[in-house]
């Protein structure tokens, strides 16, 4: 599907708002609702502007002197920017070209990379532990993501979310479709960090792990790149697994791909709310069986089922 | 806890007897300060393996627990109701109805809250087989209280020695032989609603007639006194020598959580850094109840047992 380039920039801009300055609100949403299940009323719905306003205010302790730990964050951030325009929000991504999922698995992979980064520059022994989780995480969750989206680039013929939207709006649901939706959202679940595969961040209960040394403005744009992901993942899952209802006009997709949104971030954290967290050895062998599972997924995408 | 220990080793020391009325009171009170302890263990728990739901519930129903601690004291949690020969307050007989009616709410939600921890399969995967503690090991290491009822090991103050209205109100010993973590957890909701049972039955049960002792002659100098008391941590042991004016020559405090620790290597060797915080949980510690600081130089293996004073100034100015 060919953009002309005022279409490209109006959805480049649209797509760099949502996830932006709409994704703190879908947090705070997420937020109100675990207080729900606690029997506590929660923070306001809009309080995670307010975390990152006050942190990009605070000052800026330099406790290692290196380039990557001083530029980790940003590097982070650049990349879910650079995300933000290759993902289908309420149409197509405004940036085409070929090979397209692979782009955006590679950028969203330099964003965790970048965690790591900061966790091994830190040299804090945390951090250094911290890193080293976030690394086996990222080891067993990304090829589950890879082979998810991969099984929906088998059966749309064209590795393109353009061209997989366009496929799947025309047709029904599919066995293989159906398996890698189930597996891509519990891997979601862990590149969100939420619940039970918390293990990275806030574990070190353990000290915030990798971020432990980042203050101010850099944890500020870690936090912010956080919340960011949650929209950019919940809606690859929305647009791309479960399409419908389609309608054509861009402020109706947009309003109900945001609802879907909502619903998959909702379930995300009524998982994060009644679970504890798992041990790295536990997630990994779960993570080990979802990739099966994925694969299994795949061989049924192959066969044409 | 500690105050019951303190005036029950003065009482023995002076051979003053406590009043009926006066021991069951106590016996509610400890019985109360047990359940605050446990519900307050199992939230810390929750929070340090990431299950804040549990900390949250767990602390909401502790609430009602330390309403009722107000209504007959005047305090949530340190409840300053001791006096040597009984208890400061009265129960008045017309709140006692009050009392059994909010004691049976709070019997309901804690089972609620207990049930939804026992089933929860990741909160078992996580504390299964961790932080294994042998019954041998428990007996070698003297370990108290819930971490070695765990382990097997029978000992429970309140059953072997009892002390207050524990013989009259009758304790159910809770012993697992899981050895674990997770046995732990249970044993300790088990005393819990063990505990809820007791205040009832001492509630119930309590005869009428004066709650303190009159002691209309000072108490004698140079007298000894041991009380042991089964706080929610383990035993806790007072010994005092009485002095001149009414006043201790000595006093000497041992807590449990200074005994508990030594079993903390045998529970984290080998084990994960995940595991450390919570193995360290399991016994609930109360690190203001040890004894002393102790360093070892690697290199050296000198031992070095440091002072009260320079621990103050190590505080203030870092460690040397």
């Amino acid at each position: 599907m060919e953009y002309s380039l005022a279409k490209i920039i109006e959805i480049s801009l649209l797509n760099l708002f949502l996830v932006l300055f709409l994704s703190p609100l879908l947090e705070g949403v997420i937020r109100k609702l675990v207080a729900f299940v606690h029997s506590r009323i929660g923070p306001p719905i809009y309080q995670p502007y307010l975390d990152i306003l006050k942190l990009l205010g605070k000052e800026e302790i330099f406790s290692a002197p290196n380039f990557m730990f001083r530029y980790s964050a940003v590097l982070s951030f650049a990349a879910i920017m650079v995300t933000a325009v290759l993902i289908p929000i309420a149409a197509p991504p405004p940036l085409q070209g070929s090979g397209e999922i692979i782009v955006f698995i590679y950028i969203v992979t330099l964003s965790a990379i970048m965690v790591m980064m900061s966790g091994f520059s830190s040299t804090n022994p945390f951090g250094i532990v911290g890193a080293a989780r976030e690394m086996m995480m990222v080891l067993v969750v990304e090829p589950v993501i890879v082979i998810a989206l991969i099984t929906a680039a088998v059966k749309a013929g064209s590795m393109q979310f353009g061209d997989i939207i366009a496929y799947q709006i025309t047709h029904t649901q599919s066995l293989s479709m159906i398996i890698a939706g189930l597996v891509l959202f519990l891997a979601i679940v862990a590149q969100l960090a939420r619940l039970p595969f918390d293990i990275v961040e806030a574990d070190q209960e353990i000290m915030e792990g990798p971020f432990i040394e980042q203050s101010g403005p850099k944890l500020a744009l870690f936090k912010w790149g956080f919340y960011a992901k949650e929209l950019i993942f919940a809606s690859i899952l929305v647009s791309v697994f479960v399409p419908w209802p389609h309608v054509g006009i861009l402020i109706l997709d947009l309003l109900l791909t945001l609802a879907k949104i909502l619903v998959i971030l909702a379930i995300v954290g009524v998982v994060h709310v009644v679970n504890p967290r798992l041990r790295i050895d536990q997630a990994v062998k779960y993570f080990l069986a979802l990739i099966f599972v994925a694969i299994i997924g795949l061989a049924f995408a192959l066969v044409g089922s | 806890m500690h105050s019951t220990g303190y005036c029950q080793a003065v009482e023995k020391a002076a051979e003053i007897e406590v009043p009926s009325r006066g021991r069951f009171i106590r016996t509610i009170l400890l019985e109360l300060e047990r359940i605050q302890s446990h519900l307050l263990w199992l939230g810390i728990a929750g929070h340090i393996i990431g299950f804040d739901t549990v900390l949250m519930q767990a602390w909401r129903i502790r609430e009602p627990v330390m309403w009722l601690c107000e209504k007959i004291t005047g305090n949530r949690k340190l409840l300053g109701m001791n006096i040597v020969g009984g208890v400061r307050r009265d129960i008045p007989k017309e709140m006692h109805a009050e009392l059994l009616e909010l004691l049976n709410s709070i019997e309901k939600q804690t089972y609620q809250v207990l049930d939804a921890v026992v089933t929860d399969t990741t909160l078992l995967m996580r504390c299964e087989k961790v932080g294994v503690v042998k019954n041998a090991d428990a007996i070698a290491y003297s370990l108290l209280g819930p971490t070695s009822r765990a382990s097997g090991v029978a000992l429970d103050i309140r059953v072997d020695h009892p002390y207050a209205a524990y013989a009259e109100v009758g304790c159910n010993m809770v012993v697992e032989t899981g050895e674990d973590i997770w046995s732990r957890l249970v044993v300790r909701l088990k005393e819990t609603v063990e505990s809820i049972r007791m205040v009832k039955d001492a509630l119930t049960m309590m005869p009428a007639g004066p709650v303190v002792a009159v002691i209309d002659k000072p108490i004698e100098p140079g007298k000894i006194g041991l009380s042991s008391v089964e706080a929610p941590r383990g035993e806790t042991h007072h010994f005092v020598i009485t002095g001149e004016d009414n006043r201790p020559y000595r006093w000497k405090a041992r807590a449990p959580t200074f005994q508990n620790l030594q079993g903390i290597p045998i529970m984290i060797t080998g084990e994960t850094i995940a595991d450390v915080p919570i193995a360290l949980g399991s016994i609930d510690p109360c690190f203001s109840c040890t004894e002393r600081l102790e360093t070892v130089d690697i290199r050296s293996a000198k031992v070095r047992v440091y002072t009260k004073a320079e621990i103050f100034e190590m505080s203030r100015k870092g460690i040397k």
